[in-house]
């Protein structure tokens, strides 16, 4: 209808596969002491182990949405840009994005014994007429799961793609 | 630290929750990407953001989540419970900006034995700009008929 879909057969097959990522190590106690360090968040539960024994957690926990902000793909190659080789990336001119929201869902506290893995798939993709430009949703949904098979959470993801002013 | 601990029957629809100010920087923006292991030069590359036709280097939308975490865990105290958070990000956030994260009970009810809150939150700069909205928590509470 007068403009082309940006959503190509290339893009549309993206919808549905899943993959899969494990994390070869245990979060660690550093991993949340520096995240909360890096967000500003001074709570003890996330770095004093004495004061966190005392409550119900029995022990340091990660700050709640913290594993749904880390990335446990270290290992695969960074690209020009200093994203990951294996993030999820549409074909130009679609190369410009930004983050259009997150939805977590917690199921239990992460523990620094977590060893977390990571489901990744694709559940929709849609386009929508912004401001200047065509802008191409997509919507991410990743769940976490520990060493044990215990859910720890979900995350629905919102990325915004648009055609890069370079391209 | 807080020993303090907030009830469900201290809480009630139209409570303010208390807010808390956040100043982001580049530096912060960089303790983040190496915390998280997301290297991406959007947060911290001038030359880069710009030549993608952004401002400049931008705040990672998910901090803001764990933004309004603190704020929503500094106001329960250790035994409530963050159950879901949701976020839409509106405008970007740059460094030097000054975040105001605020919110309220909108909602209060008992399922399944649980104590459950409902929270509507936004986030504003320093020039009363909207960075997210809305955002919306679901919280588990102590009940102190249970303690």
């Amino acid at each position: 209808m007068g403009q082309e879909s940006f959503i190509t057969p290339e893009i549309a097959d993206m919808i549905g596969k899943e993959e899969v990522f494990s994390s070869p190590e245990e979060i660690g106690r550093a991993t949340i002491r520096r995240f909360a360090v890096a967000v500003g968040d001074p709570n003890p539960l996330y770095r004093d182990e004495e004061f966190a024994r005392k409550t119900r957690y029995g022990g340091i926990i990660a700050p709640p949405t913290m594993i749904f902000e880390l990335n446990y793909n270290i290992g695969v190659e960074l690209e020009e840009d200093g994203g990951y080789a294996d993030r999820i990336t549409l074909p130009p001119p679609l190369t410009n994005f930004v983050r259009g929201g997150n939805e977590y869902e917690i199921f239990q506290p992460v523990r620094p014994t977590d060893k977390i893995t990571v489901k990744r798939k694709i559940s929709e993709i849609y386009e929508k007429k912004g401001k200047t430009s065509t802008l191409v949703f997509v919507i991410i949904e990743i769940r976490y799961i520990n060493q044990e098979g215990e859910f720890l959470g979900t995350n629905r993801e919102t990325l915004i793609f648009m055609p890069s002013k370079g391209s | 630290m807080d020993s303090k601990k907030l009830f469900f029957e201290d809480v009630n629809v139209g409570d303010e929750i208390p807010p808390i100010l956040k100043e982001v920087t580049l530096v912060q923006n960089v303790m983040y990407s190496a915390a998280t292991w997301d290297f991406h030069r959007h947060h911290y590359d001038k030359e880069f953001a710009e030549s993608k036709g952004f401002p400049g280097p931008f705040v990672d939308g998910q901090m803001f989540g764990a933004f309004l975490a603190q704020m929503i865990t500094q106001w329960v105290g250790v035994d409530g419970v963050l159950k879901k958070l949701g976020l839409t990000y509106k405008i970007m956030a740059v460094p030097g900006d000054v975040l105001s994260c605020k919110g309220k009970v909108t909602g209060k009810y008992t399922e399944e034995g649980e104590n459950l809150v409902n929270c509507e939150m936004w986030i504003e700069n320093q020039r009363d700009e909207t960075i997210v909205a809305p955002a919306q928590a679901l919280l588990a509470l102590p009940s102190k008929s249970s303690k």
